[in-house]
């Protein structure tokens, strides 16, 4: 009787929220991070113009035999981890490249020479990788060597899908419209060879 | 019939370990995605945060801890597409240029400059996964992409771009130049 008088209690108590239900009792709660300062190492001063980004996704899985004794005849299931990881390679031009010999005005008319364009970044944060499957232990380290291997093939993927050279098509013509805008006449932008 | 169960069990095992051995290779591959910028890039802050965390959920006996460092860098700079002829204004040799208030255009965080220092991990507790050690790392990633704007990122990279660009129109041939920013301030990225 007291057992049950108790039970309906507690049911009741959990319908008015003040106490919490059994299902949230025993809920899996996501670890929070502690709350630390953010410290500033370095400050650059940069001149760069980036004219294109190029999304790319790509899926890696690697395999490594479990650390048990073997015996005859078996082999253990190999440990396995497979990443889906998406990165964002950005290309432009070196605007401190450029220099006086580069640029020639007379009157309304200019003539610039832009540097080769170049990747400026590759980036592929934490929230830019998923953990699609993980059987076994794998350190941080063999981890960050995946994620390194899936950073290289996109920029790879980005080369070959020519990056570079949209990159350089796209900055002569934010350069000219540049110059357009602020009064120039007759442009003639190339980049350099 | 049990020695038949354990042959049978074995046999699988055997079977899965051999079909399953293989390295590391791409599995997918997405079609790609281009975008046209026009940023100019004009700062880059280089910061560190140590990222904390520890599990101690009451209906789990023992805890586990970890310490993480953290290097990530901040790019910040004007959209110049924002520019339109209504922003420049020539007279002679004098132009005025309103530009678009600065915004924080990238974060990095490489894989290489995410370290675990230290975990510590109860008898009965299992080690963090790869998956949890990510979801620490995309807080923290989220906590200095909030904190960006009280590093002075954002003053930095509006005052170097008063300087690349005030460079720039001197060797077009200008003589006075003037640059100012919107009033009303944009959000970060």
């Amino acid at each position: 009787m007291i057992v049950a008088a108790v039970l309906v209690i507690i049911f009741l108590f959990q319908k008015i929220h003040w106490l919490p239900s059994f299902g949230d009792l025993f809920k899996r709660k996501p670890i929070l991070i502690a709350e630390t300062p953010i410290l500033v190492k370095e400050i650059n001063k940069l001149s760069l113009l980036s004219t294109i980004s190029m999304y790319d996704e790509v899926v890696m899985d690697s395999s490594k035999p479990k650390n048990l004794p073997s015996f005859p005849g078996l082999r253990p299931v190999p440990d396995k981890i497979v990443l889906i990881g998406k990165g964002t390679t950005t290309a432009g031009i070196d605007l401190t490249k450029i220099d006086e010999k580069n640029i020639r005005v007379l009157k309304d008319s200019v003539s610039i020479e832009l540097p080769r364009p170049e990747i400026q970044s590759l980036i592929m944060n934490p929230s830019d990788f998923e953990t699609f499957d993980e059987e076994g232990k794998w350190s941080g380290e063999e981890v960050t060597q995946i994620k390194i291997r899936m950073r290289n093939k996109i920029e790879q993927r980005a080369l070959q899908n020519k990056i570079l050279e949209k990159a350089g098509q796209r900055a002569i013509l934010v350069i000219d419209n540049l110059l357009r805008g602020i009064g120039f006449k007759k442009i003639n932008v190339e980049i350099s060879n | 019939m049990r020695l038949l169960s354990l042959f049978c069990l074995f046999g699988f095992l055997f079977i899965t370990a051999g079909c399953k051995h293989h390295n590391l290779k791409e599995r997918q591959e997405k079609a790609m995605m281009l975008k046209e910028l026009n940023d100019l890039v004009t700062v880059e802050y280089v910061v560190t945060k140590i990222i904390r965390a520890s599990d101690d959920t009451w209906f789990k006996i023992g805890t586990r801890k970890i310490l993480m460092s953290c290097k990530a860098t901040l790019r910040a700079g004007i959209d110049l597409s924002k520019i339109t002829e209504k922003n420049i204004d020539i007279q002679n040799k004098s132009i005025s240029l309103h530009l678009p208030h600065a915004t924080l255009l990238s974060l990095d965080i490489k894989p290489e400059d995410l370290k675990t220092e230290y975990e510590d991990v109860s008898l009965l507790r299992s080690s963090f996964s790869s998956a949890e050690i990510d979801a620490f790392a995309v807080q923290g990633e989220s906590n200095i992409r909030k904190s960006a704007d009280s590093l002075g990122i954002l003053q930095t990279a509006e005052i170097n771009a008063n300087f690349i660009l005030t460079g720039f129109l001197r060797r077009l041939g200008y003589e006075k130049i003037s640059i100012d920013y919107d009033m009303v301030n944009t959000p970060l990225q």
